[in-house]
């Protein structure tokens, strides 16, 4: 993998990598999870995974988006096959009040979206997302979940799929 | 020319992903094939409708920038940028707390002994964190002994301590991790005297001794409820739960996630950790 100088002081581009990719990990692992309580840790986990990296290998990867995507769908998918919520504190998110809580106070109007999007396989979630909402390239996506470039593509053609057809249906189900 | 409906290609020609050629194909065979059409549509619309939804997940409520800086700050040379960022931070729930607790973390790790405890004064978010850099400061702050372990499992290292913001009194959470930062062991003590019972649930709890000193071992995750009520759930966490000196202190132990986990600690292992606190 190219990698590159990280410019100026760490501190610096730690800054700048929470403002970059911030809202945009802990958006795609609220979707990809449908919990808030998961997402919150997971994005606090992926940065805190990150930051240790960068400063140990004091240089970041080339692609620092598909590099910190892959973090991210990598603890996620470990969560989805441990079956267990990813815990940094005991307690934490109860006397913070008002973190425990669904997706769906969020997107309300955006049930339909959500419940199609959990009904399809993990991965099949994160290559829609990763390709629409993060304008990944098939590429990228590849890079992002470890995979060669062919199988993401049948991938995401057969993801694409099955989200239309459960959107559709839900929503005419609603109607 | 695309002569049949191939969804497969169609759905690839909706996300651009087709070539030149292909996209002639697609666009030949759509102006035949009302199906496709339909579906295309159908598809386009399904994107926007998952482009939208991300579009209104409110960003995580953090003070943008500040959190991290915390990471990068040395403890005792810059406490007063740390104060002024701190009220910022702590103002905010969630997130912010949870970040900023995970990058005192980092931080501390990474501070030498004298400095690896930090200390802020609970339940007051008007007020910004005191700083405390030593075990012996934050006993003095927090008004009790601070017993901690001798006999810590191989591998595991102190990685930092905080007071977690709204706990309803002092109360206290060291944490340990191996060098892979794979696994944590969280001590928590709760404020001397706070009552917080020895709740068990079948299946899940089991009597154990620490020593001479009862205690309750559990297998999953425990939740202590604003309310005093506490939920069982479970996990692959375990946490132990005793009380010494009339503090209640649990142990809390999990995987903190990573692709090559390597299993928890055996239950002895956690039991001779908490026999040996000092």
């Amino acid at each position: 993998m190219q990698t590159v100088e990280l410019a100026g002081s760490a501190a610096m581009d730690e800054t700048a990598l929470w403002d970059e990719y911030g809202r945009r990990i802990y958006a795609y692992l609220l979707q990809l999870l449908g919990n808030r309580d998961s997402a919150l840790d997971l994005t606090q986990e992926t940065f805190l995974r990150a930051i240790r990296s960068l400063r140990k290998e004091k240089q970041a990867p080339a692609n620092l988006a598909a590099w910190l995507f892959r973090i991210a769908t990598n603890l996620a998918n470990d969560q989805f096959r441990r079956r267990r919520l990813i815990q940094w504190l005991p307690f934490v998110s109860e006397r913070d009040g008002g973190l425990a809580g669904d997706v769906a106070d969020e997107v309300t109007q955006s049930d339909l979206v959500r419940l199609a999007l959990q009904s399809l396989p993990k991965e099949s979630a994160a290559i829609l997302l990763l390709r629409d909402v993060e304008g990944f390239s098939l590429h990228e996506i590849a890079e992002t979940l470890g995979q060669n470039y062919e199988a993401v593509k049948k991938r995401m053609a057969r993801a694409r799929e099955a989200f239309r057809a459960e959107y559709v249906r839900l929503k005419g189900a609603q109607t | 020319m695309m002569t049949t409906c191939d969804r497969e290609l169609l759905s690839l020609y909706v996300s651009d992903d087709v070539t030149p050629a292909e996209r002639e194909a697609v666009e030949a065979h759509l102006a035949t094939c009302e199906s496709c059409r339909q579906a295309a549509d159908e598809y386009r619309e399904a994107a926007l409708a998952l482009v939208s939804g991300a579009g209104m997940i409110a960003p995580p409520p953090i003070h943008r920038g500040s959190t991290l800086r915390v990471s990068a700050l040395r403890t005792v040379a810059v406490a007063a940028a740390l104060l002024t960022m701190s009220v910022a931070v702590w103002q905010v729930p969630g997130l912010a707390m949870q970040v900023k607790q995970a990058f005192q973390y980092l931080h501390l790790i990474e501070a030498t002994p004298e400095q690896r405890v930090e200390a802020v004064k609970p339940n007051d978010l008007t007020e910004p964190p005191r700083q405390a850099t030593t075990l012996a400061d934050a006993e003095q702050r927090l008004g009790y002994h601070i017993a901690t372990p001798s006999d810590l499992p191989p591998g595991f290292i102190y990685a930092g301590a905080s007071v977690p913001a709204r706990s309803p009194g002092v109360d206290l959470l060291l944490r340990y991790e191996d060098k892979e930062h794979q696994r944590v062991i969280s001590i928590y003590y709760f404020t001397p005297g706070s009552k917080i019972g020895f709740p068990t649930s079948d299946g899940l709890s089991r009597e154990v001794k620490v020593g001479d000193t009862p205690a309750i071992l559990n297998s999953g995750s425990v939740t202590r409820h604003a309310d005093g009520s506490v939920t069982f759930s479970e996990s692959t966490a375990k946490t132990l739960l005793l009380e010494r000196d009339g503090q209640a202190i649990e142990f809390m132990h999990w995987e903190s996630g990573g692709r090559n986990a390597i299993g928890l600690l055996a239950d002895e292992a956690l039991i001779r950790m908490a026999a040996s606190l000092k």
